[in-house]
């Protein structure tokens, strides 16, 4: 489980990155000022950090000298979109760079190839028995291979990367095949044929009136 | 070609021209002079010679000799030997040469009695004159005047030797002093190159007072002047910097918010909690812009529009505010307090002064604890300027920070001001109102003191004489 320092002082925008890095299974540790920020840094160790760049106390670069001695990949996450600001950012000695107004899935693709290019994981997600490689597209079961076209693929990462949530047919549909979704068959079957293929009958969920859910760990017999 | 170079060369040729010309009437003066002295003296001796020849004729027939080529012939042998040297005569008689010969061209039969005339063989200049004697004798005196003509030229030699040298200082002087004169247009010329480069500090200043000095000094008025706009420009060009940086980023944080929640709300389906907060996140981002966008829209109205000003009555204004602002202060357990009706009309704008109270209330309730008063003030100072303000006791603002509250978006304690819902633009809303009434913002403030601010306005008489 990979350990992720937020530092965002809007703390509606910390909490939202927060809850979609926890349900994705990283461990987060928000922090909304720089000051408290660095001394977070100086006791603890992280795989990534998420900084802001305007932030009360220590801003987002100085927070960054803090982090490089300690091998801390660092993403910034700000509303300046200027190009200086962004080449300033990565010469500084930034991993990745992501502007405000971002989306959640653009977060975790980012979050992800940088913890993948620094070698701390990121490359495979696991439930059960299964495992799913990000970057070879492949999925094994019980360390077999497994035969899946690349819809079932999408459905089965997108199930896996929110695990335990309850995923609205429509959004799954649009994510997975792209464009808006005409009628349910076509979801409800591939859904069937993934069961199958993974033997997890129960393990993928129909929520009445909503969609599909990957059960957690725990909650499995 | 250089101004300087301009410059020499027609000095120079002046020089030239001038010099030359003088100087040849000099010496031609002195050759006229020289030659009509060496005429009167050959004249003298043509006249000698013709006198003698004639006697010798009338001699000859008063002795009733016949006149005979010989014997005039023998006369003219002895006037040459007497004449001095380089004079030579020639005599016709009756048409017939007698003696002597004429140098070069001359026909003896074109030249007129009395006539003077000037041969040139080879090296030598023969004044020759010529004279009709008695019987149709003509008497011609050759005289060699190449001394005259040869002391010309040495002196025109010599005429342009010294010119030369002359015009070769003078060129030298020329050139330096041409420099010297044009050096503070190349001055000016590099100066407002560099100008034009970018160095807009970049000053001239000729010394004295001539045209190039006055021209120098306008220079660097104008200098002074792009100097002034460009750095008007540059501030106002970061000042826009400034803000539209500070806009997209108040506009994309609470954007990034909506987005994120209502994503999240869309593809799964949350615990209640979990949509409380989203929802309520949603909501209060939203809010938020929507304040935003009002503000801004209001600054940019002030900005554009002129505005005109008419009595207010600031009774009505007061109860407007008591209105919308009474419950905020009620929920947060702050005390309003309102200054009695005194009546006072100012000149204004009723709707913009409501706003700049009810924005100044809302930081003073702000900056409040629960349980503490903010008080707003109204009344007519010793002046008779009107004070409207609004004064609490709250959390105050920070001494180096006065003087920024009222830029955009600038908000001294920034996580703060978000859980209120601040957009950073009231105070700068506030001070624009102020400059719409010919005024400004007058705030005083001390850290964990509270604030004061107030706007100082022009009394109006009240209209229909309701009030003394």
């Amino acid at each position: 489980m990979n350990r992720i320092l937020i530092v965002e002082d809007e703390t509606n925008i910390a909490r939202l990155i927060e809850m979609s890095l926890s349900r994705a299974g990283y461990e987060c540790t928000v922090i909304n000022d720089g000051m408290q920020a660095a001394n977070c840094i100086e006791q603890n160790s992280f795989d990534l950090a998420l900084l802001d760049i305007m932030l009360p106390g220590l801003d987002g670069y100085s927070l960054l000298e803090y982090l490089r001695p300690m091998g801390t990949p660092v993403i910034f996450i700000t509303a300046k979109s200027a190009l200086k600001d962004r080449v300033q950012g990565l010469r500084l000695g930034a991993d990745d760079y992501l502007v405000k107004p971002f989306e959640i899935e653009e977060l975790m693709a980012r979050v992800e190839t940088v913890l993948r290019r620094t070698g701390k994981g990121g490359r495979v997600l696991t439930a059960f028995d299964v495992e799913l490689d990000t970057v070879s597209r492949t999925v094994t079961k019980e360390g077999k291979p497994l035969d899946l076209t690349p819809l079932e693929y999408g459905l089965l990462e997108q199930l896996m990367r929110n695990r335990g949530a309850a995923l609205y047919r429509d959004v799954l549909y649009e994510r997975v095949w792209g464009g808006e979704m005409t009628e349910t068959r076509t979801l409800d079957l591939h859904i069937q044929r993934l069961r199958k293929k993974l033997g997890w009958q129960d393990r993928i969920e129909t929520v009445y009136k909503v969609g599909y859910r990957l059960k957690k760990e725990e909650e499995s017999p | 070609m250089k101004f300087a170079q301009k410059l020499g060369c027609a000095m120079m040729l002046v020089l030239a021209v001038s010099f030359s010309a003088g100087g040849c009437a000099l010496l031609y003066g002195d050759f006229a002079d020289r030659l009509a002295e060496a005429d009167a003296q050959n004249q003298a001796q043509h006249s000698l010679a013709c006198y003698a020849v004639e006697s010798e004729i009338l001699s000859l027939y008063s002795l009733g000799d016949a006149v005979t080529g010989d014997a005039l012939a023998a006369e003219v042998g002895e006037l040459t030997d007497t004449a001095p040297e380089g004079s030579t005569f020639a005599l016709w008689y009756q048409d017939r040469l007698v003696c002597g010969q004429l140098p070069g061209e001359v026909q003896p039969m074109e030249m007129e009695s009395s006539q003077i005339r000037y041969v040139r063989t080879g090296e030598t200049v023969s004044a020759v004159y010529c004279s009709d004697l008695l019987d149709g004798a003509r008497l011609f005196s050759v005289f060699d005047v190449s001394s005259l003509y040869a002391a010309r030229t040495r002196s025109l030699l010599r005429f342009l030797t010294m010119e030369g040298a002359v015009l070769l200082c003078a060129a030298v002087v020329v050139v330096l002093l041409s420099r010297r004169m044009t050096r503070p247009l190349a001055l000016l010329n590099r100066a407002s190159g560099e100008i034009a480069a970018g160095a807009y500090d970049r000053r001239t200043a000729v010394p004295g007072d001539d045209e190039i000095a006055q021209l120098s000094r306008s220079f660097d008025h104008m200098a002074a002047a792009v100097e002034d706009k460009v750095a008007q420009l540059e501030l106002s060009v970061r000042q826009r910097d400034d803000f539209m940086g500070a806009f997209t980023h108040e506009l994309k944080t609470p954007m990034t918010s909506i987005i994120g929640y209502a994503d999240m709300l869309r593809s799964m389906h949350c615990d209640p909690d979990e949509q409380k907060e989203a929802a309520g996140a949603i909501f209060h981002e939203a809010k938020r812009l929507e304040s935003l966008s009002r503000k801004l829209l209001q600054l940019l109205r002030l900005s554009d529009e002129e505005l005109t000003l008419t009595p207010v009555s600031l009774d009505g204004v007061l109860r407007t505010v008591h209105r919308s602002m009474a419950p905020v202060c009620r929920a947060a357990g702050i005390t309003l307090r309102m200054p009695g009706e005194e009546g006072l009309t100012v000149r204004g704008d009723a709707d913009l002064l409501t706003d700049l109270l009810c924005n100044l209330i809302q930081n003073s309730v702000k900056a409040s604890r629960e349980g503490q008063i903010v008080e707003v003030i109204c009344r007519r100072q010793k002046s008779g300027s009107i004070l409207l303000g609004v004064a609490d006791a709250g959390i105050g603002i920070p001494a180096e920070a006065v003087s920024r509250v009222t830029e955009p978006f600038y908000m001294v304690d920034k996580s703060r001001a978000r859980k209120s819902g601040g957009s950073g633009l009231g105070l700068a809303l506030c001070s624009s109102i102020a400059q719409a009434h010919g005024t400004e913002l007058r705030i005083r403030s001390r850290e964990g003191r509270g604030t004061c601010i107030t706007v100082t306005l022009t009394p109006c008489p009240p209209q229909g004489g309701d009030n003394p």
